[in-house]
């Protein structure tokens, strides 16, 4: 047996787009993978091992079926990584956690529905316990590349915990508020390089929200910005429909109105206010 | 010649330089890069418009050049430049403030080996460059950090000496918008610090010549001519004019901030501020004269050696005062955000003698929640006051 640790990398309900970046890095991840031996990646490699020392686990569950196998997968591994905002977050499915999965299936599948499975999407750390997260829609390759050194050297890898406004000035950029735009970058956690507002995009927090975010005064300030509230919690939802605040806000709106019309139309990638 | 005791930074970091770290070239070296004793105009010169273009030209190709650059619709940020065109003369405020230039917002510190012979060598950045366009605001800030990095606690920065002494620094006046506010904090004509400053004419630019350093660029352009009289005032009318335009003021004496804040340490607004506040960063990471930072090390992808990183840090984060054993001293917001003032215009004013802040407006022009520095510090100077007649 050799004395490298032994990696291994598996996936739930995801676009496998993070796994995708981990295979994009090129040189560098060839360089650092040679302090271990990868024994199990669905989506590189054809052969595999049931023995390994750290799980990277990309993607988030939405089936009851699935979590026996994360369950064995957490047994056997010393380390657990959430790889990406789906496994640390539940990622951008969680706003189908505002439907009845059943419907869903309905509208996706028609006459076939009863053939699939779908319930409460979460992160994987509603179901088992995780050492670390990487976060990120997709995640940061850098990030990755970092993580893995950290834990090769038995350090610990401090996951960063500043807002994203943070990068975004450090580069010098300008704030897309300055060009009337909104932007979620005040609350949500940083580490991707503020690589969306870089290219003149807002942040759209899909790296979740930092801790203790100041939720409510991102309220107060997109509805100054001519938001309603139901558009602001959408906003959030897309990557943070399980935050507690996110929850809290949600349910303080949900109070006192009938049905809110635009509720149901989440907030949208690429539309420009 | 030889720098100012009085005058911060010069003859105190030549000393501490070359005895801090053995692998800093020696003092006398230092000493010399600070000459700028005399804070005033040595002599006036007029540059047109061209001949200031040739010197930045020539600044680009003999050394390196850092001046500021459009970056947006509205905003603007010092960069290193090769392009001399690409400079902007008339700018209201920069993004990031030229600390940046001796305090880089992430900067290698050293390198070093893994394994049993570690080592490590100190990385000292000190070619010389030239730092264009600077405002008499950015300029106190400059001389408060080189106090801050150089001189406080009788211990200086290496790697911020080396850039700081590898600097010719061209100042430039501007005139104010609604968030500036250096009238209220005595830096709107400032000038210490400089080897030159540009003030602009109808000819061009005025050159206020203060350093025999700022001597150079001028020799070398053979465009400058003297200044008539009447150029030589010009300076003073423009730092006039500049003041008739500053809207935003301080509502107290600078000498009186510390005791009234203190008196009004629980004061309401910081709570209304808190509840607003984000915790982002924004308002110290733009400010030019915070200097807090945070070191990393990161390794190669060998894990054979490494470096060890520096980048800027701010009061404002949720994690900035954990301490060994997780204990947070500021956990809560308000605790933060108070701290903000406190910092700029209790602990900092009562230590140096003048406010760590010079009135450049950046903090709250780029606060997404719109918090405005001043208007806060007037809501304490008035609940204060308010205190004081009941
Ligand atoms: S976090 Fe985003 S990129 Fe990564 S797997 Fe999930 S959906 Fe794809
Ligand atoms: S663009 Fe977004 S992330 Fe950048 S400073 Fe503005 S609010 Fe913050
Ligand atoms: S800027 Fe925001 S949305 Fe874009 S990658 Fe970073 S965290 Fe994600
Ligand atoms: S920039 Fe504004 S929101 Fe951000 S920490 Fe500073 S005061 Fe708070
Ligand atoms: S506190 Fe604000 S106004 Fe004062 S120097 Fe800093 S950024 Fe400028």
């Amino acid at each position: 047996m050799s004395a490298k640790p032994r990696v291994a990398f598996f996936d739930f309900a995801c676009c496998e787009g993070c796994q995708l970046t981990v295979l994009s890095i090129g040189e560098p991840l060839i360089e650092v993978l040679k302090h271990v031996d990868i024994v199990s990646w669905r989506e590189a490699m054809s052969e595999r091992s049931d023995e390994f020392d750290i799980a990277f686990v990309e993607g988030s569950i939405n089936r009851e079926s699935d979590v026996p196998r994360l369950k064995r997968i957490r047994e056997k591994a010393k380390l657990v990584v959430a790889l990406g905002s789906c496994a640390a977050l539940g990622g951008p499915h969680v706003s189908a956690n505002r439907f009845e999965p059943s419907d869903l299936l309905k509208l996706a599948y028609g006459e076939k529905a009863g053939n699939y499975e779908a319930g409460e999407v979460r992160p994987i750390s509603a179901e088992i316990e995780v050492d670390l997260p990487i976060y990120g829609c997709p995640i940061d390759a850098n990030e990755f590349v970092s993580v893995l050194k950290h834990l090769l050297l038995g350090r610990p890898y401090r996951v960063p915990n500043e807002a994203v406004c943070y990068e975004c000035k450090l580069n010098g950029y300008e704030c897309v508020f300055d060009k009337g735009m909104v932007c979620l970058g005040p609350v949500t956690r940083c580490g991707c390089n503020a690589i969306c507002t870089s290219r003149g995009h807002r942040c759209f927090g899909c790296r979740g929200l930092v801790d203790d975010p100041n939720v409510n005064a991102a309220r107060d300030v997109l509805e100054e910005h001519g938001y309603s509230l139901d558009e602001i919690i959408g906003m959030f939802q897309i990557y943070s429909q399980r935050a507690p605040r996110v929850q809290q806000l949600a349910e303080a709106a949900a109070e006192p109105q009938e049905k809110r019309s635009k509720g149901s139309e989440p907030w949208r990638f690429g539309s420009t206010t | 010649m030889r720098g100012d005791p009085d005058n911060g930074v010069p003859v105190a970091i030549a000393r501490v330089r070359g005895a801090f770290c053995p692998q800093c070239p020696g003092s006398d070296t230092a000493g010399e890069m600070f000459e700028r004793s005399e804070r005033f105009m040595r002599r006036a010169a007029v540059l047109s418009e061209t001949g200031l273009r040739e010197v930045l030209a020539r600044a680009c190709q003999k050394t390196r050049l850092m001046a500021p650059v459009r970056r947006g619709k509205t905003s603007f940020d010092f960069e290193w430049i090769d392009d001399p065109d690409a400079v902007q003369m008339d700018y209201v405020r920069t993004v990031l403030p030229p600390k940046k230039a001796f305090l880089p917002v992430r900067e290698m510190l050293l390198e070093f080996a893994r394994g049993a012979q570690q080592a490590a060598a100190p990385l000292l950045d000190d070619a010389p460059f030239v730092l264009f366009g600077v405002h008499p605001c950015d300029l106190t800030a400059i001389n408060q950090l080189d106090w801050a990095m150089g001189k406080r606690h009788g211990v200086a920065d290496p790697h911020y000496v080396a850039r700081r002494s590898a600097a010719l620094i061209v100042g430039i006046d501007c005139m104010p918008d609604e968030y500036c506010f250096c009238t209220s904090v005595d830096s709107s004509d400032a000038r210490e610090g400089a080897d030159l400053f540009l003030t602009p004419i109808d000819a061009g630019y005025l050159v206020e010549v203060l350093t025999d350093r700022g001597e150079q660029p001028l020799a070398e352009s053979g465009d400058g001519r003297d200044a008539t009289p009447e150029e030589e005032a010009a300076p003073r009318a423009h730092g006039a004019e500049k003041k008739r335009r500053v809207t935003t003021r301080i509502e107290s004496e600078l000498e009186a901030l510390p005791d009234l804040l203190e008196r009004r340490y629980g004061a309401e607004v910081f709570e209304e501020t808190a509840a607003r506040c984000y915790s982002c960063g924004t308002c110290t990471n733009v400010c030019p004269t915070c200097f807090c930072f945070d070191v990393g090390d990161e390794v190669d992808l060998l894990l054979a050696s490494g470096t060890r990183e520096r980048r800027y840090d701010s009061c404002q984060f949720l994690d900035f005062a954990v301490v060994a054993g997780g204990h947070n001293f500021r956990g809560e917001r308000v605790d933060r955000v108070r701290h903000r003032w406190f910092r700029k215009f209790v602990y900092l004013l009562r230590e140096h003698g003048a406010p760590f802040c010079v009135g450049c407006g950046r903090c709250s022009k780029f606060c997404t929640a719109e918090i405005g520095l001043v208007d806060v510090l007037n809501s304490v100077l008035a609940e204060a006051k308010e205190e004081a007649v009941r």
